[in-house]
């Protein structure tokens, strides 16, 4: 059973660094996903991971094993790429068991795998189609259909559904999971999509500039990011810079610019120090009451998101940020509000030394 | 700026009709976007206004006058197709310039002009690089400045953002929109992309099998869909037959086996009605906290989405239904629990009983 791992993996391109020493571990089983802006360095690990380039420096273990020096084709794993890669002349049979099929497998074996693959990516009933004659979608389903065949215990997925309509890529997430799971594979998603990273994998770890940055279960990664650049890229935040006026019990009490005052957990920080707070705009509610964690602001700007509104509230400490409120609930712009926060709902940062649109930045 | 009106638009590739009699005015000034699925006929649509396909039957006018024949460089019109099409050996730069350059700008407004949409799309520190040393993403974010910069009065865009990176694409579209809106050039954005085409037009206009099937306000076409496709299409659906009786106050009486429903009336439908709410629409408690009106389940799939928790609820009434709550009030459930799926009645949509069946109603194609 595969468990990966990466020991101070590195690549670099003459001067350019596409990873850093990268220490990772992927256990048994388990359904990572790699996650990062394009050009972060996530493809180049997973093409390192999979022995489709050789590192610069460090290794790779896969069950404890050293496996660095093996060329892709003489690893065990099943790769799938953003660009679907079909036979266009073979019919969705063929492609699908291509693999066995040219491993001289019996042709009894060939047909058990064939039927195996193509039901659970529910395409056995198209099995005479050729890729034309097929959707994005489904053309996607057949790759995925034709690197399961090889029965590798092992599963690369280098942006599996980046070049699908959004509805499709939906659909397929779920499958993907399911599969992974129903099989008990050791999958490693690629994606630069932070809500699809979220909904399929077990773990998310975030690359940037070549370098992990952050790594948890999903939920973790979205409720608590331990770093202010995750807090942006995986899901959206309004971030206020302010320092700690002073520290009563289990609160700090940080000012922000104009004067205003927001009660935050205490935890870690010293009176003075320059941080930052985040809240997402769904953490964020309009409030009656002119008192408590409140700032009073402005509505600048509405916006339709379809179940909800988003409002563009300007604070009086000058900062815009993002409420967003139930569709109902209809508010004018130009309207004077108060911004309700909410203790347990606001991360607390210390403000970045190369400031904050440096540590925000996605690229 | 532009008025662009169509008057029944046609094009035929062989027997294939890609665009049916297409009636549309588009005001000066405005953000239309067309939505539709792949192969609804959206790219042939801005290719035809554009000026690079004849149309098979009717007129386009811009300002009044019929440009149907002309050549696209006499339409004003500044197209950015999805394969970006960019001067190969032209620098960042030098492709943003172009246009400008061509119709003799004088060099100190050009340059303002060209920094001020490259800033926009984030490109500015890779000016001086060439096409090829740029990824997809970055391509199309080139493209796009380039489109801007051409000062067209009608700028037409085949999914502008469709390379780029799930979290730019979120930052470039208010960006872009913000931008647009204050310049004032009448826009057409195609996109299959429901929530881009929310977040970004003043009036969204729903393109199937090449035919304009509904027109209006986002809010409009979001919360009052005129067709079972077209709600399904803004925002996942769930459907269910129910028959519907008369009641109070601009309401109507559902009832799905052994379950009540308040809906709001729609003129003119009786008897049995498809009724539909959106998953996003639906929120979900406790059993025994339940209040207002829902359905019963277990929870068979759960799965964070960040802002979301999407899941599927077993009922014994109308089988499986998909809620979307928000995580930060749907935290706690987990596969396997016993659940109240709340419908709030003004999120109720009611439907004639499509005659093929309500999958063949849906169908993207």
């Amino acid at each position: 059973m595969p468990r990966i791992e990466a020991v101070d993996l590195a690549k670099r391109f003459g001067r350019i660094t596409a990873l850093e020493k990268c220490n990772l571990t992927i256990e048994d089983g388990e359904y990572v996903a790699i996650l990062g802006p394009s050009g972060c360095g996530k493809t180049t690990l997973v093409k390192l991971l999979s022995g489709i380039w050789t590192p610069t420096e460090g290794r790779v273990l896969v069950d404890g094993k050293d496996v660095t020096d093996l060329g892709v084709e003489d690893r065990d794993l099943g790769y799938v790429f953003q660009n679907i890669v079909l036979f266009p002349h073979m019919d969705v049979w063929r492609n699908a068991t291509y693999g066995p099929w040219v491993h001289d497998r019996a042709p009894a074996d060939v047909d058990h795998v064939g039927k195996e693959v193509l039901e659970l990516v529910k395409m056995l009933h198209e099995r005479g189609m050729f890729p034309r004659e097929l959707s994005m979608g489904s053309q996607q389903k057949v790759a995925l259909a034709r690197a399961l065949a090889n029965r590798a215990r092992l599963l690369m997925l280098d942006e599996p559904l980046s070049a699908l309509d959004t509805r499709v890529r939906l659909d397929l997430r779920y499958a993907l999971r399911r599969i992974v799971k129903d099989l008990g594979l050791t999958a490693v998603h690629v994606t630069h999509d932070q809500e699809e990273a979220m909904s399929v994998a077990d773990r998310v770890v975030v690359i940037r500039k070549g370098r992990i940055v952050e790594q948890g279960p999903p939920e973790r990664l979205y409720n608590q990011p331990q770093d202010v650049f995750t807090a942006n890229f995986v899901g959206e935040s309004n971030f206020l810079e302010g320092a700690v006026r002073r520290i009563r019990a289990d609160w700090a009490f940080v000012e922000l610019r104009s004067g205003y005052i927001l009660r935050v957990p205490a935890k870690g920080l010293l009176e003075g120090d320059p941080v930052v707070l985040a809240a997402r705009p769904e953490w964020l509610t309009m409030s009656k009451e002119g008192f408590g964690n409140v700032i009073p602001g402005r509505i600048e700007n509405r916006r339709f998101l379809g179940a909800t509104e988003r409002l563009q509230v300007r604070l009086f400490t000058s900062d815009l940020v993002s409420v967003d409120v139930p569709a109902s609930q209809s508010l004018n712009t130009d309207r004077d509000v108060m911004v309700a926060f909410h203790e347990t709902n606001i991360l607390v940062y210390p403000r970045p030394y190369a400031g904050l649109q440096e540590a925000l930045k996605l690229e | 700026m532009a008025e662009i009106v169509l008057e029944r638009l046609s094009k035929f590739f062989g027997p294939k009709r890609a665009l049916r009699d297409v009636d549309l005015r588009i005001r000066d000034g405005e953000y239309l976007v067309v939505l539709g699925p792949s192969g609804a006929g959206k790219t042939t649509l801005l290719r035809t206004i554009a000026g690079l396909l004849d149309p098979d039957g009717g007129r386009i006018l811009m300002d009044g006058r019929e440009v149907t024949r002309l050549p696209p460089y006499e339409r004003q019109v500044a197209f950015m197709p999805q394969t970006y099409s960019l001067f190969q050996h032209m620098s960042v730069w030098e492709n943003t310039t172009f246009s400008p350059t061509v119709k003799g700008w004088p060099e100190g407004e050009r340059d303002l002009l060209a920094r001020e949409m490259l800033s926009m799309v984030h490109l500015i520190d890779r000016r001086e690089a060439f096409p090829r040393e740029l990824s997809g993403g970055m391509q199309q974010r080139c493209a796009l400045a380039r489109a801007l910069a051409a000062d067209a009065e009608v700028l037409l865009l085949d999914e502008p953002l469709r390379a780029l990176d799930a979290r730019l694409r979120i930052e470039l579209r208010a960006e872009l929109r913000d931008l647009i809106r204050h310049v004032g050039t009448t826009t057409i954005h195609v996109t299959h992309d429901q929530e881009e085409a929310l977040v970004l037009a003043d009036r969204i206009a729903v393109l199937r099998n090449g035919e304009l099937i509904e027109v209006g306000p986002a809010e409009m076409v979001y919360s009052r869909p005129s067709s079972p496709f077209v709600a399904n299409f803004l925002g996942e659906m769930n459907f269910f037959e129910a028959r519907s009786f008369p009641s109070e106050g601009g309401m109507v009486r559902l009832v799905a086996g052994d379950t009540n429903l308040l809906a709001p009336k729609r003129e003119g439908l009786e008897g049995t009605v498809l009724a539909g709410i959106r998953a996003e629409s639906c929120g979900v408690q406790a059993q025994e906290w339940a209040a207002g009106q829902g359905l019963e389940g277990v929870v068979k799939r759960r799965l964070f989405m960040g802002r979301r928790i999407s899941l599927e609820v077993q009922t014994e009434q109308v089988g499986l239904f998909k809620a979307k709550p928000l995580t930060a009030q749907a935290n706690w459930v987990k596969e396997g629990d016993p659940v109240f799926v709340v419908l709030p009645a003004e999120h109720i949509l009611l439907f004639p009983v499509p005659k093929g069946g309500v999958a063949a109603a849906l169908e993207v194609e």
